[in-house]
């Protein structure tokens, strides 16, 4: 108001009580306000719109018999069109959608949400010029739509729209074509072409109010590998300063504040672009960049996909851009269609660590490319992570090795019998005493269920038995509820030597993948610990004590003189008491006396026990994973014929 | 016309007021009249509003004039109320029904969004007796009907669980 009556306008303000006012007291108001506006059916109707139905249903039907027949009367129409497009010819058709009756058009504007599909299966086969025909004719459907509801004064209650098909193929054309849709909440768009995220930019504007936008391969196209559909990169012809111009110019995006799933695929993706949309889009809860290419744009000249600047590593920046601005995301899933690095500071660790699904993969399988993913960061910051799925991602073997046992252990297997050991790890992985650094290598995330990675050791000198033990220990005590463990690994040692039969710790566990190059040393009897059931015959039930002395032989031998026990360090450690704080026994995480422990627990046998006739005690209730559903080991360079009678056999048992 | 125009609107007291003409196209009601019969330069007499409302009305579009969504602010049924808002609805309830019929009359679709909203945010969590209590409403069910009733929202609450 810039000019009003000034005698009045004071008064009016002082008689506008503000302050002792409060909407959500009982107080009975009276009849005149509260009936008048009531009385008029239509004001209860909205009013009562903005309620839930269950609240409608339960706490407003009952009121009275005006307010019961408005509910009864609320129930929201959703109207599902199909659109069907027909390519044709060129000229147009007159029977298709776009003279669709002015009859049909008026249904829609009864119903309270309006999803439309836009189809047609001669599409995967049209050519261009088809599909730009199709995507005018679905144009001159919206825009007739959108003028008739101009008309009518009336909003138009698009919800939903799904291009189907490949229908939008030249993204910088048809875009431009798009009608400002205010009300569309769901965007789904199907294609079969690489396409530029400068394009979202378009999409956002003519969509302000977007929730969910997902584009998607058609059917035909399927996945890159497999199909020699998907055109490549088309309209990178943008140079940066154009991008600049497009992102900060008059038609920067507006506040995304309502987008909360954006699902890109087969994307060309650049930093300041992709900055700008997270940034505007400050409530994203779950994003998705399925085979993204991370390019650079050049000044003056096409950029190409194959102009990679390497020196940035496409995941590392793209990670880092997520990390700082999306405060809310909880799901996060980034593939990349070239080898690359991620990384992750502390800084975006922190940021980004409300993230409960984390899946880092590589397009095709063939590009099973070892990646720089800092794991270690990840799963000692993301203290909701539930599912991580990184199978190319290298967590290193000496990060779990708490105790700095690898070394000793290999040292000792060196030294002439005799000689005196050496307390110390050659190499430490952390200094013991400082439990700031010890902290960086205990998981947070307790809750683990879903965990897909590859360990690897920096240094290749390092015995399976060993490692495998200290793999296996380390897992089951870090991830206690742990129900899918997919672990890929050069060299595993399968057998309860190496600490597989650990796994028991794991209640939960239903699916074990193990990939590796060599099986070493894995019997048959190694497995038995995994039936569901446990075993009946009395040949079973003796079987473990002679692989078990042997297998403590052994074990002796390799840690010749190295004990939590004998050395008393282990117990008192800093990393044992942050164990301890977290719930964790981590005292003889890697030593053998954690497999000595698990025999004498699930076999019922003791380090005194000599005599190999004696019958065993047979401890039944903890002796096999009760969910368990498969246990796949891949051997993908090896004939496993010989591995898979094995399993056979035991299958057959 | 001039964008900075001004428009003279009488209260159903005969307080007048006199507001920008982008302010008043806020209001449909004002937009479509001053269009189809233009500036006049006499008063436009709003008899349903009183002075007091038409005041908050007024104070409303003003905070609301450069608003790009104003129209299409309010479409999310789940989108929260803006702080602001938050604020101008705390009035007393009597205020705040005066203001649903002032928007409902004068066709300004965001105020009418806002203060059903409110008023859909008392309903919210309360048993029927209590919102029969709040509003002063009789409940005009026959002991027959009530019974009918109850059995029906039992049927929907075991179909929800």
């Amino acid at each position: 108001m810039t000019c009003s009556h000034q005698r009045s306008s004071l008064g009016f303000f002082s008689f506008i009580s503000k302050k002792p006012t409060n909407n959500n007291n009982n107080t009975p108001v009276s009849i005149t306000s509260a009936q008048r506006a009531f009385n008029i059916p239509e004001i209860l109707e909205y009013v009562l719109s903005f309620l839930s139905a269950k609240d409608r249903h339960d706490s407003a039907r009952p009121v009275c018999k005006q307010w019961y027949a408005v509910c009864k009367g609320l129930v929201p129409v959703s109207i599902n069109w199909h659109l069907r497009l027909t390519p044709g010819n060129t000229n147009g058709d007159e029977s298709d959608a776009t003279n669709k009756k002015q009859d049909d058009l008026e249904l829609l504007f009864s119903a309270d949400h309006v999803n439309i599909r836009v189809d047609n299966d001669s599409l995967t086969t049209a050519t261009s010029q088809q599909r730009l025909v199709s995507w005018e004719k679905m144009m001159a459907v919206l825009s007739t739509l959108l003028n008739e509801c101009d008309r009518q004064r009336v909003h138009p209650r698009l919800r939903t729209l799904h291009l189907r098909e490949g229908i939008l193929e030249d993204f910088t054309v048809q875009l431009g074509q798009l009608p400002r849709l205010p009300t569309l909440v769901i965007l789904r768009i199907d294609v079969i072409v690489q396409w530029d995220i400068i394009h979202l930019f378009t999409i956002f504007r003519a969509c302000p109010h977007l929730a969910e936008l997902s584009v998607k391969p058609t059917y035909a196209a399927n996945v890159p590998t497999r199909s020699t559909y998907l055109t490549t990169l088309q309209s990178s012809a943008i140079t940066t300063s154009q991008e600049h111009d497009i992102i900060n110019g008059s038609h920067a995006l507006p506040p995304m504040t309502r987008l909360r799933t954006c699902c890109l695929y087969n994307i060309v993706v650049t930093e300041p672009a992709l900055a700008a949309i997270l940034k505007a889009s400050p409530r994203l809860s779950k994003l998705v960049l399925l085979g993204c290419y991370n390019l650079v744009r050049q000044e003056g000249q096409v950029g190409s996909v194959d102009n990679y600047v390497d020196r940035f590593g496409q995941g590392k920046n793209i990670i880092h851009l997520v990390g700082t601005h999306c405060p809310n995301l909880k799901s996060f899933h980034l593939s990349l269609s070239r080898g690359g690095t991620y990384s992750l500071s502390a800084r975006e660790a922190a940021v980004v660590n409300r993230i409960t699904t984390l899946n880092l993969l590589p397009t095709t399988p063939s590009s099973l490319n070892v990646h720089e993913i800092p794991l270690r960061e990840i799963l000692c910051t993301f203290e909701h992570l539930i599912h991580l799925r990184a199978p190319t991602a290298v967590y290193h073997l000496e990060d779990m090795d708490l105790h700095g046992l690898l070394d000793r252990v290999q040292n000792n297997r060196c030294r002439p019998t005799g000689t005196a050991i050496s307390n110390h790890p050659r190499r430490p992985v952390f200094p013991e005493d400082d439990p700031a650094v010890a902290r960086q290598y205990i998981w947070v995330c307790r809750g683990l269920r879903t965990l897909h990675m590859m360990v690897s050791p920096r240094n290749h000198d390092l015995d399976s038995t060993e490692s495998s033990l200290v793999i296996f220990a380390f897992l089951t005590r870090m991830c206690p509820r742990l129900q899918e463990l997919h672990l890929q690994r050069w060299v595993m040692h399968l057998s309860l030597q190496g600490g597989l039969c650990l796994l028991t710790r794991l209640q939960d566990l239903e699916r074990v993948r193990i990939i590796t190059e060599h099986i070493d040393r894995m019997n048959e009897t190694d497995l038995l610990w995994m039936r569901s059931t446990p075993p009946s015959s009395l040949k079973c039930l003796a079987y473990p004590l002679l692989p078990h002395r042997r297998i403590r032989n052994c074990l002796r031998k390799r840690y010749r003189g190295i004990s939590p026990r004998v050395e008393g360090a282990a117990v008192g450690s800093k990393v044992v008491e942050l164990g301890r704080e977290l719930g964790m026994d981590l005292s003889k995480l890697g030593y053998a006396e954690d497999v000595y422990d698990w025999m004498d627990e699930y076999y019922g046998a003791t380090t005194a026990t000599t005599s190999t006739t004696a019958p065993l005690l047979y401890n039944e209730s903890t002796f096999f994973l009760p969910k368990l559903q498969s246990f796949w080991v891949e051997t993908p360079r090896r004939d496993s014929n010989a591995l898979l009678r094995k399993f056979v056999k035991l299958e057959e048992k | 016309m001039s964008a900075h125009s001004q428009i003279l609107l009488t209260s159903s007291e005969g307080t007048e007021f006199i507001i920008d003409r982008d302010i008043a196209d806020k209001s449909m009601l004002l937009k479509c009249m001053l269009e189809d019969i233009g500036e006049i330069g006499q008063a436009v007499p709003l008899p349903n509003v009183s002075g007091p409302i038409l005041t908050k009305v007024i104070e409303y579009c003003t905070h609301h004039r450069d608003d790009p969504n104003f129209l299409s602010a309010n479409d999310d049924v789940a989108a929260e109320i803006d702080e602001w808002d938050l604020e101008y609805c705390k009035v007393d309830q009597g205020t705040l029904y005066e203001l649903i019929l002032a928007a409902n009359y004068l066709d300004i679709k965001p105020l009418m969004d806002l203060t059903c909203k409110t008023v859909a945010n008392m309903i919210k969590a309360k048993s029927p007796e209590e919102i029969r209590k709040t509003f002063n409403i009789t409940n005009d069910f026959t002991p027959e009907e009530e019974d009918q009733v109850r059995r029906e929202n039992g049927k929907g609450s075991r179909r929800l669980s």
